[in-house]
């Protein structure tokens, strides 16, 4: 069990890298569809094989098998959310594989400070952890230099002149319910839930609705994205083009778009070439970092961006040309549920109730893309009045996915 | 640069050793209480599959005469074992989890768990991770609690302890209203709220809707079964004392599955529609099969039957690219829907 082999950490469940783990096991959670023979056409039996043992390892409470046919058995993720006071999907961030020498020297070093709290030099250090491990641990060079890249860099070691101490602790003694909620909706909330495994056992008092639990595969690359629009730096990411093919890509991110009713989240980006604002699927990227530099232009870009978001429906925006939308719903008097429902849900629109026509609602929005609101004014399908979108094109979208709905549903009733 | 989460010292074994050697401390602990402890941690923060972390642990840490992990010692030839690191107390935040900490710190909901400005003094030189602002939940309903009120911060807060402490409570509600009044003058009126209702309570836990930014409390009532309060809509609350058993219908809450419904959609890929049909709705259990012979997909979603409207109006959003295939009482809300469409409008004018 002494080192860092692929064998070592598949028998113990870790992974060195999680960027394919991490498609795999989204596509178990949001599709559920593929056979060992499906994975197999871009991936080698073995490692499939070692895909699938992890899987039991890290989702047993959610993980589920079918069979589709002789031989052929689907392994799929589904859960219901509500089931579950802590995403079970945080379990792939708790991975990473690690060597003996590491843990070791780990440990070692913890209860040496927690010991001698005063800065101490790597020798003393040192001479500590080799009484622990005996022979065929770190060497001394080997010991330096996980303190400064390990400990150092993570902010766990402090450097104190040229000795080291243990960073100062944080009393947390009341923050249990924070951490608790916290950590399941907030932005990089695995985050959290590692402060939660060092701090806290025992039941939460909160379960989660809607939550979508696949936005925890995106966790990695939602921190970097917010600290780099924070910051003003630009990311670099991979990203797959029409013809699924990776390639780099370089903006400036301005926000992060997070769906509460779909799942899916998106990076909106200053686009150099248009001259406007582009969006990219977070799960979809790869490979990201955040340059070293921030942009001076950051502050006219965001303040260009204050200036257009109001006409944003969703995500989209388009080519910058604004499309007029506006329909009218019939409510009767005991239906406010159906006004609140246009009140809460109008992003940018604007509702009125019209002037002699009672229980007739008018909504009405200027957006850059008017496809993005097809899908929510269908939901208020059974009391649609009148539709009139400035771009005829996609008025006749609605009115023929509705005529399609007719004959799906009601043709006999036509007969 | 960039700022990486996936490290070992996040990782189940790292976790699950910290906590073996914070607990086992300096006592001298016999081979039972050793065990004890090891196996709770390991199912606790590691792999319970096939109790894989136990394995691993109880090898490196005591099963083998060498040991791998040389953290504990065998005492009176096996009898007992001591920590060699008996000094631990504990793990530090790393600056990642420092910086997301500064970054909760600032948001509103916060007075609800901690009173205004009690930041700790170690996070005060911190730089926050993210900024709040920068993280656009565009279709978050707009109609959210009131979470900076006092009176809600208060009764959340009765609730929460409630919950906790697996406490009855007395919940007096505005009851809702969805009547509403018309005027010629296109000004509208909704009706005032027909007066205040009273529930008993054994909560459960508390529930909370990104997409409706509310917490509910969900609990068992003991007459009328399963129940929900919207928080918000609480106008008072205390603990109460459990009454005798012969006057309450539902000592027990109702098993989940007694109100669990399926419904099966069939679609095609058309315009991605798959993968955003079944990407809506991951929060669900679902399953998809593919019909080799119709090129289509059938997915069966288990919901909250107190959700079939919810589920009925997104199901509707994606048009006909997804249909209802089952039960009937489902594909009739939408035959309803598109029957009542029809009488108000049928196209294009």
């Amino acid at each position: 069990m002494g080192k860092k082999t692929k064998q070592y950490a598949e028998d113990i469940g870790c992974i060195g890298s999680i960027e394919k783990a991490r498609g795999y096991a989204r596509d178990s959670l949001v599709y559920g569809l593929k056979t060992k023979s499906d994975y197999t056409k871009d991936m080698s039996p073995r490692s499939y094989d070692s895909f699938a043992s992890n899987m039991d390892h890290w989702f047993d409470s959610c993980l589920q098998t079918r069979r589709v046919a002789v031989r052929k058995k689907v392994r799929y993720l589904s859960l219901d959310c509500r089931d579950y006071s802590a995403n079970p999907i945080y379990k792939i961030w708790k991975t990473c594989s690690f060597t003996t020498n590491e843990i070791v020297f780990f440990f070692s070093l913890l209860n040496f400070f927690s010991k001698y709290s005063e800065p101490a030099s790597i020798e003393e250090v040192y001479t500590y952890y080799d009484n622990v491990h005996g022979t065929d641990g770190f060497t001394k060079h080997g010991a330096q230099k996980w303190m400064q890249n390990k400990g150092c860099k993570s902010g766990i070691i402090v450097k104190v002149g040229r000795k080291y101490k243990l960073a100062d602790s944080v009393d947390l003694s009341k923050c249990n319910d924070m951490l608790l909620f916290y950590s399941e909706i907030a932005p990089g909330g695995v985050v959290g839930s590692f402060i939660i495994d060092k701090l806290i056992q025992g039941d939460s008092p909160f379960r989660f609705k809607q939550r979508f639990p696949g936005q925890a595969f995106d966790h990695g690359i939602i921190i970097n994205i917010l600290y780099a629009i924070k910051n003003h730096r630009t990311i670099t990411f991979q990203y797959p083009s029409k013809d699924k093919k990776l390639s780099y890509r370089s903006f400036l991110p301005v926000k992060v778009y997070s769906s509460a009713q779909n799942g899916r989240q998106y990076v909106v980006v200053w686009n150099e070439y248009k001259q406007f604002f582009s969006n990219y699927r977070i799960d979809k990227m790869r490979s990201i970092s955040v340059s070293d530099e921030p942009v001076c232009e950051a502050a006219s870009i965001k303040q260009k961006y204050e200036d257009v978001k109001s006409h944003v429906w969703g995500i989209s925006f388009g080519n910058g040309e604004l499309t007029h939308v506006e329909f009218l719903i019939k409510v009767s008097e005991d239906e406010y549920y159906v006004v609140n429902r246009l009140l809460r849900e109008k992003h940018c629109g604007r509702v009125s109730h019209l002037e002699n026509h009672p229980g007739i609602f008018k909504f009405e929005a200027d957006v850059y893309d008017a496809n993005e609101m097809i899908p929510w004014i269908r939901t208020f399908i059974s009391r649609i009045v009148s539709l009139s979108v400035s771009d005829s094109d996609v008025e006749k979208v609605f009115w023929d996915s509705l005529e399609d709905m007719y004959n799906m549903y009601l043709s006999g009733d036509f007969q | 640069m960039k700022i990486e989460i996936f490290d070992e010292i996040y990782g189940c074994y790292f976790t699950a050793v910290f906590h073996i050697l914070k607990e086992a401390g300096k006592r001298r602990l016999t081979k039972k209480q050793f065990e004890e402890i090891v196996n709770r941690n390991a199912d606790i923060y590691g792999f319970r599959f096939l109790g894989t972390t136990r394995i691993v642990l109880e090898k490196a840490l005591y099963v083998e005469k060498e040991y791998t992990w040389p953290f504990f010692k065998e005492v009176n030839g096996g009898a007992s074992y001591r920590s060699e690191l008996d000094r631990m107390k504990g793990l530090p935040l790393s600056d990642l989890e420092k910086m997301w900490l500064k970054s909760i710190y600032s948001d509103p909901r916060i007075k609800l768990f901690l009173p205004q400005g009690c930041e700790p003094d170690e996070l005060k030189n911190v730089e926050p991770l993210f900024n709040w602002d920068d993280y656009v939940l565009f279709d978050q309903y707009n109609n959210g609690d009131p979470f900076q009120e006092d009176h809600y911060i208060e009764i959340f807060r009765t609730v929460l302890n409630a919950v906790q402490k697996k406490k009855r409570l007395e919940i007096k509600f505005r009851k809702p209203n969805n009547n509403i009044r018309f005027y010629e003058d296109g000004s509208y009126e909704r009706a005032a709220s027909p007066g205040i209702g009273t529930h008993y309570i054994d909560p459960d836990y508390l529930e909370y809707s990104e997409r409706d930014n509310r917490f509910r409390l969900i609990g068992n009532n003991p007459r009328f079964g399963r129940n929900s309060v919207n928080i918000e809509a609480i106008e008072s609350c205390r603990e109460v004392e459990k009454q005798s058993p012969q006057k309450e219908r539902y000592e027990e809450p109702r098993p989940k599955e007694s109100y669990m419904r399926e419904v099966v959609c069939e679609l095609t890929n058309d315009k991605n529609a798959l993968e955003r049909f079944l990407l809506n709705f991951s929060h669900y259990e679902k399953r998809a099969d593919y019909l080799e012979k119709k090129k289509k997909y059938l997915v069966t979603i288990t919901y909250d039957e107190a959700d079939a409207i919810d589920l009925l109006i997104r199901v509707l959003s994606f048009g006909p690219y997804v249909r209802v295939v089952e039960p009937g009482c489902f594909v009739d809300l939408v035959r309803n829907r598109l029957k009542m469409q029809l009488s108000v409008r049928d196209g294009p004018k």
